[in-house]
């Protein structure tokens, strides 16, 4: 048995507590505008946001993150080094913070990602999730999910592969939830939607481990989820914080 | 080749002035325009056919104490086919000091079938200094038909204040990669305006927004949101470079009416 099967299906259910239910990242635009109407339109949409943002910021951030971790266990007392692991640590959060140009999706991720360090610190103390905590609240960090999980899986001596796995799926079944509460989706089409989308996120999954970029060599194309998030601030009727 | 130019804006008894200039062909600027409210017009140009695969391209500007510059090109940045594998490379780093308002909004950048491209543009600022900075990615030549056949483009914006960075905006688009359509819905250009200083806030924005929402018939899809500190960012999608680049003039002017009180103004190309 895989000794982490359990800690991960509760980092990875919808219920864990970091706050993902209220944000839809521009989702709640694109159903406003008519842009998603069909369970075709939402599969598309977070299609794109699969391979336009996820596979390019998101996937790396687990990644780079899990890594640096890794490289880093046994070595939490020695001073050199957590110098070199803060810095490293210090960018990856503030590239993946600030490259979210709408303000209410960088809001929103922030949010995520200091309740999951939070969440991380209850459950695991031994993670060392505390450092990173300490560099939120001195204003060094920002705070971000994708970097926090990737922690917590490499202290869990998850491998990369499924830490990326599971960070993508809880990122894509988050939004699916959403949907299926704001619009005239079913539960059962929902189900089917986050199957159809499992071959996508295994595919970002490969490709990251197979061709990892350079660090910090990474960028966004989801352009029109983008746009769709910064017209949430306008909205007339919103259920979601972004 | 390796184009270069490096220049240092300062003003003088009201009028800014191009104190030094060092250019390596084939990049060179043609003869400053002085203009009738003390800032300054340059225009950059390409003595070349655009940017072959290793070519780099290198832009410095420093804009001193209460500069205004408007620095824009003459034709779009044509970005040829890497035949070699090789990367086109754009530099561009500007400093702003306080005072200053530096405005720069080159023509559309068009990578053709094949190539690699690379830009990284930075801005330095000081307290007290202005920038707005527009940029146009098209998807190639698309009237020969020739969109989104490049290999990869990589467009990096990032902003330091007072050395501190709070902006870091990096598109990056591998057609093969990726189904345009499912990142871009049925658009094919992208355009953004960065306006940055410390006197935007949300009430400017939400006025913004309003004159963005009232420009019609351009067929744009534009989102307005405010930017870590001190600026805003303009991001919309559309079907062609030009009408991008009306529905970027008209903002960029209001905002230089309104936040600057200067007056719109035309540049000639």
């Amino acid at each position: 048995m895989d000794i982490a099967m359990l800690p991960l299906l509760q980092l990875a259910d919808s219920s864990f507590p970091t706050g993902a239910f209220s944000h839809s990242f521009g989702l709640e635009t694109a159903l406003a505008e008519g842009s998603v109407m069909s369970t075709k339109d939402l599969q598309e949409w977070l299609e794109g946001l699969i391979v336009g943002s996820l596979a390019t910021m998101e996937a790396y951030a687990v990644y780079f993150s899990h890594e640096l971790v890794s490289k880093q266990a046994g070595k939490w007392n020695d001073d050199l080094f957590n110098q070199k692991f803060s810095a490293s640590i210090e960018l990856l959060d503030l590239r993946m913070t600030l490259s979210k140009l709408s303000k209410e999706s960088r809001v929103g991720s922030v949010k995520i990602g200091r309740q999951y360090v939070r969440m991380g610190i209850e459950l695991y103390p031994d993670a060392q999730l505390q450092m990173y905590d300490r560099m939120i609240l001195s204003g060094a960090c920002w705070g971000n999910a994708a970097l926090a999980h990737g922690w917590v899986c490499a202290y869990l001596s998850v491998s990369v592969e499924t830490a990326i796995l599971t960070h993508l799926y809880t990122t894509v079944n988050a939004l699916i939830q959403n949907a299926v509460r704001s619009a005239p989706i079913g539960q059962t089409q929902g189900q089917h939607i986050l199957a159809s989308l499992f071959t996508h996120i295994e595919k970002v999954t490969r490709h990251t481990i197979e061709q990892p970029p350079a660090f910090l060599y990474f960028g966004n194309a989801a352009v029109l989820h983008e746009i769709q998030a910064m017209r949430h601030e306008t909205l007339y009727s919103r259920l979601f914080m972004s | 080749m390796n184009g270069s130019w490096e220049g240092h804006v300062e003003t003088w008894q009201g009028c800014t002035h191009l104190m030094d200039s060092l250019q390596r062909a084939p990049l060179k600027i043609a003869k400053p325009f002085a203009r009738s409210d003390g800032g300054l017009t340059i225009y950059l140009m390409d003595a070349s056919p655009g940017l072959f695969g290793g070519d780099c391209q290198t832009i410095t500007c420093r804009i001193g104490d209460g500069s205004y510059l408007y620095l824009t090109n003459q034709s779009s940045s044509k970005i040829h086919p890497a035949h070699a594998g090789e990367v086109s490379h754009q530099t561009q780093t500007f400093y702003v000091a306080s005072g200053a308002l530096f405005e720069y909004v080159p023509e559309p950048l068009v990578p053709f079938e094949g190539s690699l491209y690379e830009g990284v543009t930075t801005l330095y600022m000081e307290s007290g200094g202005n920038a707005i900075v527009g940029e146009i990615l098209t998807p190639g030549r698309i009237g020969r038909g020739e969109v989104f056949l490049f290999q990869r483009l990589q467009s990096t914006f990032s902003v330091y204040w007072d050395y501190r960075c709070i902006v870091w905006d990096s598109i990056v688009i591998e057609p093969a990669n990726r189904m345009m359509h499912l990142i871009m819905g049925p658009f094919t250009h992208i355009g953004t305006l960065y306006v940055l200083s410390e006197l935007i806030d949300e009430s400017y924005i939400r006025a913004l927004r309003a004159v963005l929402e009232s420009i019609a018939g351009f067929d744009v899809y534009a989102g307005c949101s405010a930017l870590h500190q001190n600026g805003l960012i303009i991001r919309m999608l559309g079907h062609c470079a030009w009408r991008l680049q009306e529905v970027m003039r008209i903002c960029h002017m209001h905002v230089r009416e309104t936040l600057f009180g200067l007056v719109a103004i035309d540049i000639r190309k």
